[in-house]
Parts: structure tokens; C-alpha cells; sequence
């Protein structure tokens, strides 16, 4: 079944508003695809982005060059670090990038972290499968999900010894925000009692329910009393008025920078709730909504680490050849399966700090260096009878005319109207500046914005 | 000057080509092992026989260390120390079919159950 974005005055339908939904709902669109959503129209760009292509795998199937790593196809299991490559891999070679964009929402809202990577890599394809489906569903999944609960202590705790570690996150991180007393707590932790560890003689936990050390007594939660177990838990929190205002402005602030005014936040309580708490009408919804598309010219939302490295690599073209992302990952703020805590990353400005900002710098020196054609300039990319003008034309087609503000414009054509210096235009020295103009149109602050 | 900085730094960036040319001809099976008081998991059950590298995530609080015991009486030399949070690739070669265990040496910890089973066929 398709789903319809809900109705929006947007009028007409532009290359920028393409550019805008593909980075927002995923991670860049190549100049070819900015051109022919554009044509196609705004209806049926959304509904792209939602269903997908309408052929293949239900969570999208990756196209174009399988990853590798010194010559060697990555083992995300049992390399460190291979984990976040495969994951990167999905982001620049799926046909569904939204599927992906939906999972790193999830991860940074269930954030899980120092797990054995079987067990993330297996939450990982649960957050992809469920993440745009039925949040019942999906939270179900994640409560019983063994990383989840060994990060949060929710394995292994007892009737005797009850852990409120993960009663207390359901409710205030993944469906509250608040409304819960500390009794609430206590009776919910209570109720989620009964989940034991195993381990396989090779040392891997798995996950099982042992009746005998789940609470069978009476609970009283959000003022309602009963026998409650793990079930009637996740229809407790998710039937709980706060719960859909609550995780609408999760979606909104995930995708828009404009605040989520009264109304919007109604109609998307009213679809979320009205669907029987379905996400994809609601993702719908927020993609089709004329504030996504505010300030075309002036981007504002920061490209978080993994977003920025995907985005570069899909819309020029190059495939993972070299596990360096994994270290420009971490030192830039964002080491996927690693959030800093249960609450995730920080978002927004906070990816820009004087250290993450100079790890954008030598991301952008590494793909000069070990990149596609577009990213590593061939013998020849310039030419030194150009102007400066031609010089900046010149890079920005090859990077796919990323947006560039005016101010950074004006920048980059004073840099290349005086790069000779009084020296005499040669080959070498014009592709050095095409070299350099690159360089700064994916290092520069407009490329850090989308 | 902005420029020279620019251009010096893009020197930095790391050669894969050269980590290449450093790899050893016949590849080692990997085995991802995490390690935390007091366990070891092991991602790969089975190995076939021949050299094998541990790649040992120190997921813990304490330093830990690994050594393989197995079939005849072999042992290993104990890796070095892994710090929390630290990584470390320890190879060594299982010539004999069988079953061998990973065993932490820092002192209780094998007492305390830090010990892990993988076969080599």
C-alpha cells in the first residue's frame, strides 16, 4: 500500500526542494536524481522516498560496488570497526535510503551501546525492519532485544531484586518524556521482571524468559491496577496521553528545523494515533510539510557525522575501499553502535565543535586523496586559461552543485581570482586549485548544512 | 597561509596502500572476542585449523588479558594487557583440530568464569 504525504501548499516543485527531501529523509540526492524528481514531480518524489522503488527488498537493496577493505570484502562481525563500515555501506549503496535514515533515527532513540556486536548488529536489523511500521511492534522488539536489555540491566533482572534501569528510560526516553511518578517506576520495573541471561559455551549471551522469577503480584500503574507483565507494559506506555505528542516532536525535530507549531503537532497526534500508531503515515506527513522545505537558500540543519560522510560518498559515487571512516567517525562525534549514552548524541550545532570540525577537514583531505574521480581530481582537471569563474563552475559541477551560499561564493572566487599570486598560470598549479576548491566545497561551512 | 595549513594537512591523510602491502600472504581466520568481568564471547565458534587472529574488545572495567589452551598440552603465549575500552589483535596458530579455550590470566578471573570455548576443525 502506498502512502500519501499529507497535502501541503508547496506550489511548485524545484531540484532544491529535491535536494532538501533526499538529504533530510536520507543522505543526498546526485545531480541526476535532482533533475529527474524535479520532472517527476513532488507527489511522486514523496512517494519514492516513502515506498521506495517498488521493486526489490522491502528494506532496499544496495547497488553499485561492494565494500572492501585492503583488497578484502568487510567481516562486520568479527573486525572492529567493520560494523560501522557495513552499516556506512547501507547508507550509500541502498535503494531505500530512508529505511537507513529511519534506522539511525532509532538508534540514537533506543541509543545502545558496548554490546557484543552480534547482538547490535542483530538490534540494528530489528530497528530497520519495524522503523516504519507499527511502534507497538516496534517496541516490543526492543525491550526483548538482548542488547537492549543487557545494556539496561533489564536481563536478569528479578521479582526479588527488580532493576529500574530500563522502566525508568521506556518512560522518560522512548515513549514519555515525563508524566510518570517514581511509584510508576518501581510498579513498571516490577512488571518487566523475568528476562535471564544465557550464555552459549562460546561466551554469547542470548536472552530467555523464566516464569518463576517474573513478579506475578498486583501492580499499580499510571493509576490503573493489575497483574501486569512485559505486554501489558508496552500497551500501558504507548495508550498513555503523552505518548504520541511525545514521539511526533521526536519524528519533527529529527527531520525539521522549524519549531513544531500547535496544529501540526495535532494532526500528526490524530495520524499517529488514528493509524493505530503507525510511523510511516506520520514520517509521511512530516516530509510532505511545507517547513521542511523553509529556506531552501539557507540550509540550516546540521549534517550529522554519519550523515555527511554517506551523503558525500552516494552522491559522488564512491564506494568504502578504505576503513578510515571508521576513525573519522569517531574523532568527528558520531561512532555508530557507540552513542555516548542512553540518550543518544547531541544534535545539531553540537556536531561543529573545534575537534569534530577538524576531523570534517581530514575527511575531505582523505577523499581527495582516496576517493572517485569527482572527489580526486585527474591531471588535467583544471585549466590555467580559466577565470576564476570558470574555476568554481568547474568544481562545483564535478561535486554535483552542492548549495553554496553567496558569501562562500564570493569566498572561493576571491581565492581562485588570486591563487596564482603574479605567477604564471600552469597546468599543475590549475589543477592544485581545482585540488583546493573541492577540498573546501565539501570541508567548507556550507557543505556541513543541508 | 590558510591555504599552505590547508594543503599541509591534506598530506595526512593515511596510505592504504602501504597498510596493504604489510599483509601477511596467507590470511588468518578472525575471531571477534569481547571481553568484561567476568566473560569472554566469542563471535565465531568454529575456526578451521592454522593461524587465527583474536581481535579482543576490552568491554569491561578492569584490564584483562587472553591465552589459548588446547589440545596436547598447547598454551599459548598471554597476550598483552588490554586497557577498557582497548582493542587488541593477537594471533596465534591452531595447528590441531579441536577444542580449545580462551582463559583470562589476570589473577580470579579464570576462577570467576572468564573462559571461552572454540573449536578448530
Amino acid at each position: 500500500m502506498r502512502t500519501r504525504p499529507m497535502n501541503s501548499t508547496v506550489a511548485d516543485w524545484t531540484e532544491d526542494h529535491v535536494r532538501r527531501l533526499f538529504w533530510r529523509a536520507g543522505f543526498g540526492a546526485t545531480p541526476g536524481e535532482a533533475a529527474d524528481f524535479a520532472a517527476r514531480g513532488r507527489e511522486a518524489t514523496l512517494a519514492f522516498v516513502l515506498d521506495g522503488p517498488g521493486t526489490g527488498a522491502p528494506m532496499g537493496d544496495l547497488v553499485g560496488t561492494v565494500p572492501t577493505v585492503k583488497g578484502q570484502p568487510l567481516d562486520p562481525i568479527n573486525e572492529w570497526g567493520h560494523d560501522a563500515l557495513w552499516w556506512l555501506d547501507r547508507m550509500v549503496r541502498t535503494t531505500r535510503p530512508l529505511v537507513e535514515k529511519m534506522t539511525l533515527f532509532w538508534h540514537d532513540h533506543f541509543a545502545t551501546a558496548s554490546q557484543d556486536t552480534p547482538l547490535m548488529i542483530r538490534q540494528n536489523w530489528l530497528l530497520r525492519s519495524r522503523g516504519l511500521g507499527d511502534f507497538h511492534h516496534l517496541l516490543d522488539g526492543v525491550t526483548r532485544d538482548p542488547a537492549m536489555q543487557l545494556f539496561l540491566s533489564l536481563a536478569d533482572s528479578t521479582k526479588d531484586a527488580p532493576n529500574e534501569n530500563y522502566a525508568r528510560e521506556l518512560m522518560e526516553l522512548f515513549t514519555l518524556g515525563g508524566g510518570y511518578t517514581e511509584t510508576d517506576v518501581r510498579e513498571v520495573s516490577r512488571a518487566l521482571t523475568g528476562w535471564r541471561t544465557k550464555r552459549s559455551r562460546g561466551g554469547l549471551p542470548s536472552i530467555h524468559w523464566q516464569a518463576g522469577l517474573h513478579d506475578t503480584g498486583s501492580k499499580r500503574i499510571f493509576g490503573r491496577t493489575g497483574r501486569f507483565g512485559t505486554q501489558d507494559v508496552m500497551r500501558l506506555v504507548t495508550q498513555h496521553p503523552r505518548h504520541a505528542p511525545f514521539l511526533v516532536q521526536q519524528l519533527w525535530d529529527f527531520f525539521v528545523t522549524e519549531p513544531l507549531d500547535p496544529a501540526t503537532r495535532a494532526a500528526l497526534v490524530r495520524t499517529y494515533r488514528g493509524s493505530g500508531l503507525q510511523l510511516k503515515p506520520v514520517v509521511a506527513a512530516i516530509l510532505g510539510h511545507d517547513a521542511l522545505y523553509a529556506r531552501l537558500d539557507a540550509p540550516d540543519q546540521v549534517k550529522a557525522p554519519v550523515v555527511h560522510v554517506a551523503g558525500l560518498l552516494r552522491t559522488t559515487g564512491t564506494p568504502i575501499t578504505i576503513d578510515s571512516y571508521t576513525w573519522l567517525l569517531n574523532q568527528m562525534g558520531q561512532m555508530p553502535f557507540a552513542p555516548p549514552s542512553v540518550a543518544g548524541w547531541d544534535w545539531g550545532p553540537s556536531w561543529l565543535s573545534t575537534n569534530a570540525m577538524r576531523a570534517r577537514v581530514t575527511l575531505a583531505n582523505t577523499l581527495l586523496a582516496w576517493g572517485s574521480a569527482p572527489l580526486k581530481p585527474p591531471a588535467g582537471a583544471g585549466n590555467p586559461a580559466w577565470s576564476a569563474e570558470q574555476h568554481l563552475d568547474a568544481a562545483l559541477a564535478a561535486m554535483g552543485r552542492p548549495w553554496l551560499s553567496g558569501g562562500s561564493r564570493a569566498a572561493l572566487l576571491g581565492l581562485a581570482a588570486g591563487f596564482y599570486d603574479g605567477a604564471k598560470p600552469r597546468q599543475d598549479r590549475a589543477d592544485m586549485l581545482q585540488r583546493l576548491l573541492r577540498h573546501l566545497l565539501i570541508s567548507g561551512p556550507d557543505a556541513q548544512l543541508c | 597561509m590558510i591555504i599552505g595549513s590547508l594543503l599541509a594537512t591534506m598530506a595526512l591523510a593515511p596510505s592504504p596502500a602501504l597498510a596493504e602491502r604489510a599483509a601477511p600472504h596467507q590470511p588468518a581466520t578472525t575471531v571477534g572476542v569481547s571481553a568484561r568481568e567476568y566473560d569472554f564471547a566469542l563471535y565465531r565458534a568454529t575456526v578451521p585449523a592454522g593461524r587465527v587472529t583474536l581481535v579482543l574488545h576490552n568491554f569491561g572495567e578492569d584490564d584483562h588479558d587472553v591465552q589459548v589452551r588446547g589440545p596436547g598440552g598447547y598454551r599459548s603465549a598471554t597476550s598483552a594487557d588490554i586497557e577498557p575500552e582497548a582493542t587488541l589483535r593477537y594471533g596465534v596458530r591452531l595447528r590441531r583440530p579441536g577444542r580449545y579455550l580462551l582463559v583470562c590470566t589476570k589473577p580470579g578471573h579464570l576462577a570467576a568464569g572468564m573462559k571461552a570455548t572454540l573449536r578448530v576443525r
